[in-house]
């Protein structure tokens, strides 16, 4: 958000009482002074330029200047100045003086050292297929939850549990084999539940990325199937006081967010500054509703904060951050089943069970999750040979789901589970060698250990461990002007001990011991001006994850038990990524993606013989492993048909295969295409930017899902949902203020109140999905 | 400059040293009891005109593990009314879970379901404070000699004013299943 501010130039039209002059022929005074942005120096000998008038003039050693123009007119005024980026603004003058403060950024190569590497951005290996939301398009999506915002994005996916929970995928993997890293920090959480969504708050973020491809060997053995990048706006000096607010407020759910941040610095002298940042956002909502009925304790609540501060001193870049994250998630009511029988007698009945009007109220079955990390980093920049990061976070992960349970037992939950994790990472990015040649070296460490808190009366889901994780990487890249070429290595070691007691009530010490490999080469080259192409080969290993060890018992809201397996071995992924960027007369743009994987040792659910008890018939899923292949293409285009006015269209396509058993893979994302009209107005009706866009996404029928679920219930077909396509709309306005920037948004999400069903919902069977939904947002920066 | 790096460098490795030596093992786990385990459902069928007792129970002692819920059947006289009670227990723990349904007996109902095939009719003999049914206490009517399946399901949270469900269906209740015991009745 501050970089915004930092283009923004302030022209608040302050109106002096000079004298009137004549109409015909008149001249007005332009003066003002010319500031650097941050520090507020003068900047002296930059030189002002009109372009209408073919005339301009320059500031002196104060950073002062004064020019005579003619009055009644608007003017481009173009600033430049050696040292700083040149800059434009547009002037309205009427028939008075007009005096205005202006601010210029800094070059970065010649800027102090103070905020070089506070700009720095977390740096994706070069040759791998990426994705990101800006801080522009971000601002849309405020009202949404981190996994629906990146599932915006070609080739992700949003795993949900009803509306309250949405998890990401990439490419058709998820949960334990994503990598999340918040801040640089790989997010400690527990990952292995498809119900459990990460624990961020995406208001921290001023920017979101999808590395489409295996990044292990950047991010470690959980980025297998890809990893997601949240980074907070640098914290760089600045002597303005800056912040923003947001509110955000829609219908279904009757709920609203508000967010708030706050930022400044104390410079302390031309090399030394402490920079600081507060944030906080509170999120309630009550009962969403699908289209024709409510969906009874779906509301929401949430309630973040975070603080970093940084210490700049030359060369040397010390950070701490801390953030806590909590939030208390109903879950649909009419999902909770016993067993086999009631899940028939739910699979079919519209309004589900329970279906009772709008509340705010949070029942069970609900989740409550906190989760804090403190990070600490230093970070050294030796211009002569490299610069240096150390990176230390401590996360704390506590989990309590409850169920509906008997004899006054449901306020004590059937889960809690807390998850304490040690993460640290030295990094050494070297500088250029032979011009050509930069990499980095790096260890990683990661250290969790997870406990069961006592007291649930019920057996628990995953046992007590604790897991050491070693790691070392090194990555090299060679570029020229029109190609790079890159290769990496990582090593990585986890030894995990369990602590559990077994089906006789023996505890027993059961210890594992992996060692995990990962390498990519891949490279681009520039075709032309207009056609670039990218591609690399990963190969990399994944560790089974302690749910697929050792999960055991009753997941009740799929009426399922899942059992872990203790003898599974690591799986092992290759995975072939192409990438294509075309673009043609500024006008038409298009960038195909196209992946192959084959993962050896893929671990899947895959059901058994239906078990019978005193509650009846349920459905067993086992963890095995067989050998999968998953491929697809990512499209992404846009054409503008006219001035600002422009077709996008986004298309998903993606097959999975259990090779060995020669069946579809389960829980694939359905066939998917997008097409969205965006008409962009600048500077009319007071407004900067007017953006108008109306989307429409179709999703095809998933008819390559296997009949497993069919076989493990041992019942009827039970159906897939049918394709389905829903509109939305949005608009979006940009105002500037004196010294400040105001962004009003409305969206309309599911337009026409569509009835469907998505393949990727867990819940699909109880209920429909979320129905029309208004949604107000209000951005203020200064 | 040198030396700020290296005491940088070795504040470093000393934290790192520290974080290596620091860690807590896996914690013991403490054993946590299946509380809510039902293990035995007993019904006990007593002839209204005398006579004894004839007892149909289940019996599955690891609940949701996978030893399978062991089945003790009786044979009823034709043309007989029987009283029937239910019992609940946990006879791992030794609970009598019966206790725990009365004194929520507005959130739980057993519900009776037999085959075409099996003459057999009941009607509820208790109620809740709502006036609703429970089915710990039954009537079952035993017509012609005939055989088939009972299948008695005790409900958490059904909606017991929901179509069928005081004539002993289900069906249409929703709920939480707690138990669903299918014995083979033979009438003789």
């Amino acid at each position: 958000m501050l970089r915004l501010i930092k283009i923004l130039f302030f022209i608040p039209p302050i109106l002096f009482s000079a004298e009137v002059r004549a109409q015909e022929n008149c001249e007005v005074t332009f003066s003002g002074q010319i500031l650097s942005e941050g520090e507020h120096q003068p900047i002296a000998f930059a030189s002002l330029y009109l372009p209408e008038l073919e005339n301009g003039t320059q500031t002196d050693e104060n950073g002062i200047f004064s020019i005579k123009i003619p009055c009644h007119a608007k003017y481009e005024v173009i600033f430049s100045q050696v040292e700083y980026e040149s800059a434009s603004t547009f002037i309205d003058i009427g028939i008075n003086d007009f005096n205005n403060t202006f601010y210029l950024t800094a070059k970065n190569n010649i800027l102090s050292a103070v905020s070089v590497h506070a700009h720095e951005r977390e740096e994706v290996l070069l040759s791998n297929v990426e994705s990101v939301l800006s801080t522009r398009e971000l601002r849309k999506l405020k009202g949404k939850s981190l996994s629906e915002s990146v599932s915006t994005l070609p080739g992700v996916n949003n795993i949900k549990t009803g509306p309250g929970i949405n998890k990401p995928m990439i490419h058709g993997l998820y949960g334990s084999r994503i990598q999340v890293v918040n801040n640089e920090v790989a997010q400690m959480g527990q990952q292995w539940g498809v119900d459990h969504a990460p624990e961020i708050d995406p208001f921290v973020a001023s920017r979101i990325t999808i590395v489409k491809g295996a990044s292990s060997v950047k991010y470690g053995p959980r980025a297998i199937g890809g990893a997601l990048l949240l980074e907070p706006e640098p914290l760089t000096p600045d002597s303005a006081l800056h912040g923003s607010l947001d509110l955000v407020g829609f219908t279904n759910g009757r709920g609203g967010i508000a967010s708030a941040m706050l930022s400044g610095s104390f410079i302390l002298n031309e090399e030394e500054s402490i920079n600081w940042r507060i944030q906080s956002s509170a999120k309630k909502s009550g009962d969403q509703h699908a289209a024709n009925y409510n969906l009874t304790n779906t509301g929401s609540e949430e309630l973040n904060f975070s603080a970093a501060a940084n210490y700049i001193k030359n060369d040397l870049q010390a950070d701490v951050f801390y953030s806590r994250f909590s939030t208390e998630i109903g879950i649909l009511r009419g999902a909770l089943i016993g067993n086999v029988d009631n899940f028939f007698e739910a699979l079919d009945r519209r309004p589900p069970f329970f279906t009772e009007d709008f509340s705010y109220e949070i029942n069970n079955p609900k989740q409550n999750v906190v989760h804090q990390l403190l990070k600490a980093k230093v970070h050294l920049d030796r211009s002569d040979y490299g610069d240096f990061d150390f990176i230390y976070a401590y996360q704390q992960n506590a989990r309590q789901e409850f169920d509906i349970r008997r004899g006054g037992r449901s306020d004590r939950p059937s889960v809690d589970l807390q998850l304490d994790s040690h993460v640290a990472k030295l990094l050494f990015h070297h500088e250029p060698i032979w011009n050509n040649l930069s990499g980095e070296i790096g260890l990683d460490y990661e250290y969790q250990n997870n406990k069961n808190v006592p007291g649930t009366g019920t057996t628990p889901l995953i046992p007590n461990y604790s897991s050491l994780q070693t790691g070392a990487f090194l990555n090299e890249a060679w570029a020229e002007e029109n190609w790079s070429l890159e290769a990496g290595l990582r090593f990585d070691a986890i030894s995990i001990d369990v602590l559990k007691f077994n089906q006789e009530g023996d505890l027993i010490n059961p210890k594992h011991q992996y060692n995990m490999f990962s390498g990519i080469v891949g490279g681009g080259y520039d075709i032309s001006n207009n056609l670039k192409y990218k591609s690399n080969i990963s190969w990399s290993q994944r560790a089974p994850s302690i749910n697929e060890l050792y999960s055991q018992g009753l997941h009740h809201s799929v009426a399922a038990i899942e059992e872990g397996d203790d003898q599974l071995s690591p799986e092992t992924s290759l995975k072939w990524l192409h990438s294509l960027q075309f673009s043609f007369n500024e006008k038409l743009r298009l960038n195909v993606d196209a992946y192959a994987s084959r993962i050896q040792n893929y671990i899947y659910l895959q059901p058994e013989e239906p078990r019978l008890t005193i509650r009846g018939a349920f459905p067993v899923y086992k963890y095995k492993q067989t050998l999968a292949n998953i491929f697809g293409t990512d499209i992404i285009g846009s054409y503008e048909f006219f001035h600002h006015f422009t077709l996008n269209t986004k298309a998903s396509i993606i097959r999975g295969n259990d090779v060995s058993n020669e069946l579809p893979l389960i829980f694939m994302p359905a066939d998917r295409w997008e097409n969205t009209l965006n008409w962009r107005l600048s500077n009319k009706l007071g407004f900067k930017e007017i953006d108008f866009s109306l989307s429409g996404l179709k999703v095809f029928e998933q008819y390559r899902a296997p009949i497993t679920e069919t076989e493990a219930y041992e019942r009827e077909t039970v159906p897939v949902p049918e394709g389905y396509f829903i509109t939305n709309f949005s608009l979006d306005t940009t105002r500037k203020l004196k010294n400040a920037q105001l962004n009003i948004g409305l969206s309309i999400y599911n337009l026409m109140n569509t009835d469907y069903t998505d393949y990727l919902n867990r819940l699909r069977f109880y209920a429909a999905e979320t129905g029309r939904n208004i949604e107000l947002r209000v951005n203020y920066i200064f | 400059m040198k030396t700020q790096i290296m005491s940088i460098l070795r504040s470093m490795l000393l934290l790192v040293a520290v974080l290596l030596f620091s860690q807590c093992d896996t914690e013991d786990p403490e054993p946590e009891n299946e509380e809510e385990l039902i293990t035995t459902l007993e019904m006990t069928f007593s002839p209204i005109e005398g006579g004894d007792d004839i007892v149909f129970s289940v019996y599955d002692e690891d609940g949701d593990g996978p030893i399978e819920p062991v089945y003790t059947n009786g044979t009823l006289a034709a043309n007989t009314n029987y009283n029937v009670n239910i019992e609940v227990r946990n006879d791992v723990d030794n609970e009598n879970i019966t206790t725990e349904i009365i004194e929520e007996d507005e959130e739980h109902q057993f519900f009776f379901e037999t085959a075409v095939s099996l003459f057999l009719e009941f009607s509820y003999e208790d109620a809740d404070d709502n006036g609703d049914p429970i089915g710990l206490s039954t009537i079952f009517y035993a017509q012609e000699p005939s055989n088939g399946t009972l299948t008695v399901t005790l409900r958490h949270e059904a909606n017991k004013s929901a179509e069928g469900a005081i004539n002993g269906d289900p069906s249409n209740a929703g709920g939480e299943t707690d138990i669903q015991a299918i014995f083979d009745v033979v009438i003789e």
